[in-house]
């Protein structure tokens, strides 16, 4: 598979820059990229599939979701990253519609894939974390963190060569960067490079006030009594 | 003009009869909805004969340059600007490229979730290369002056439609020799300013940014083929109508337009208060 692709890729680029001497490069880029053809595919690659719609995880589901998701975090996970995370998924599959299916779709991809890896294993969720690295980056291998245009052309050629590209961008973009996303934007997150309070979360009037140069901070009552 | 047709979120057309109405949407609504009020009268849009409604569209464009300190940046630690310079504002140079300042944002793009999307990684390697990379790096800004250009506008855009299924406005804008010059300049500064402060890993951002700082499409004149309001913000062509916000702006500065609002708005008030004989509370 790796020769027909890198030979599918060849194929493309020499026909691309054939096409670039004549017609000229920046022209052709914007008439590659504005196609219909070419918006179909990214759109196809990108996005959820919305006709799946939205619904609850069953607790089953949801166990195994959290599977998938630990090895994605740290080895000593905090709690308000864990809550983060079970409700980010919850709420995720209840309000936009496609992500359950995706999900599903994540947990399906990595559980097939460790059968292919580890014949005795069943199930991502039961291996051990070393194992279950491998697998994840086995699929994730060459799939860019966020959707980039100048990785539009490698795209297209992947998606048509290769049989389980889509899936493999679908668990990166609506699975691994939904749990990372929830995990590091909760409280967990800043823990982690030593803060307590952050953007959002202030803390109340005592974590950022500073009392002017020699005088006393003032008590809760006194800040009360001032604002009434 | 004798009444204005606005909908609620339900959709549902009211009316609204009035002597005298304010329109204040900024400097990309209130024109948009100057030309989506067009009719027999005003062919190309309400008040618009002068043909200079959405046009001369001004930003507060701007560059940035990111690097890497050795000590603690403290990103992030608080939510608003607390170093700005503005030394570079009125320099001897002023007439041949644009006011700048530089200042140094709050939070640079490396909250931990910022750093995460940069990295690619996740597990312990990730939280790893969080706690090594997170407050190292920095960012110089700098908001740029931009000049008005007819060129530069917006007009309704022929499938993207709101909420309300009107043509969403589109923005057309790109920045002259003036505002590059500017820019040009402010990234020779950041540079000189990163190396005396020992930094290291300097880039240049290659996008141009914004301020969302809109202004400069009904401007403000005494001539009605030249601008589109007076200088007591009435339209020339609709003398019960008034443009109140950063669309009646003439040029656009550098400072943050807010206060500028402030003052315009508090005028207006003043002289509609003494030429309608009304009280506006």
């Amino acid at each position: 598979m790796k020769r027909r692709a890198f030979l599918g890729s060849l194929v493309a680029l020499l026909a691309a820059e054939a096409s670039a001497l004549v017609v000229g490069r920046e022209r052709l880029k914007s008439l590659y990229l504005s196609s219909a053809w070419i918006q179909r595919t990214r759109t196809r690659l990108n996005s959820v599939d919305q006709r799946t719609g939205a619904g609850s995880l069953s607790p089953d589901l949801e166990t195994r979701l959290w599977a998938v998701a630990l090895v994605l975090l740290p080895s000593q996970v905090d709690p308000r990253g864990k809550s983060a995370v079970l409700e980010h998924f919850r709420w995720r599959a209840a309000e936009s519609p496609g992500y359950r299916q995706a999900f599903i779709d994540a947990v399906e991809l990595t559980d097939q894939e460790t059968r292919r890896q580890f014949p005795t294993s069943t199930a991502f969720g039961g291996l051990p974390r070393g194992q279950a690295n491998e697998v994840l980056r086995s699929l994730l291998d060459g799939i860019p963190p966020k959707p980039r245009l100048r990785h539009v052309p490698i795209d297209v050629v992947r998606f048509w060569l290769s049989p389980t590209y889509r899936e493999r961008v679908g668990l990166r973009h609506h699975f691994v960067n939904e749990v990372l996303s929830a995990y590091y934007h909760s409280g967990a997150g800043w823990a982690l490079v030593g803060y307590d309070t952050y953007p959002g979360v202030c803390g109340g009037l005592n974590s950022y006030s500073r009392p002017p140069l020699g005088a006393s901070r003032p008590t809760a009552s006194a800040v009360e009594a001032s604002s009434t | 003009m004798h009444r204005a047709i606005y909908a609620g979120l339900d959709r549902t057309e009211h009316a609204l009869a009035a002597t005298l109405f304010v329109v204040g949407g900024g400097g990309v609504e209130t024109p948009r909805l100057l030309l989506l009020s067009a009719g027999p009268t005003f062919s190309d849009g309400l008040a618009n004969r002068s043909g200079l409604v959405a046009r001369g569209f001004m930003e507060h464009p701007s560059c940035a340059t990111r690097a890497r300190v050795a000590g603690q940046s403290y990103a992030e630690r608080i939510s608003f600007y607390t170093a700005t310079c503005n030394q570079f504002w009125n320099t001897a140079n002023r007439g041949t490229r644009a006011a700048f300042s530089v200042q140094i944002p709050p939070g640079w793009g490396e909250a931990p979730m910022h750093l995460v999307e940069q990295s690619g990684l996740w597990g312990d390697e990730l939280s790893g290369y969080i706690q090594r990379e997170f407050g190292h790096s920095i960012m110089l800004e700098s908001p740029i002056e931009m000049l008005p250009d007819e060129r530069n506008q917006i007009d309704l855009d022929p499938d993207l439609k709101d909420y309300f299924g009107s043509p969403a406005p589109r923005i057309r804008l790109g920045i002259g020799s003036y505002e590059l010059g500017g820019m040009r300049e402010a990234q020779q500064v950041h540079a000189r300013l990163l190396a005396a402060h020992g930094a290291t890993d300097v880039v240049h951002e290659p996008e141009v940014l914004s301020q969302s700082h809109h202004g400069g499409t009904c401007r403000m004149g005494d001539d009605p083929r030249t601008s589109v309001v007076d200088r007591n913000l009435r339209c020339h062509d609709v003398p019960n109508l008034y443009l109140i916000g950063s669309s009646v702006f003439v040029t656009m500065g550098l400072a943050n337009p807010t206060l500028t609002i402030v003052a315009l708005a508090l005028r207006l008030a003043d002289h509609l208060i003494a030429h309608t004989g009304e009280a506006v509370s």
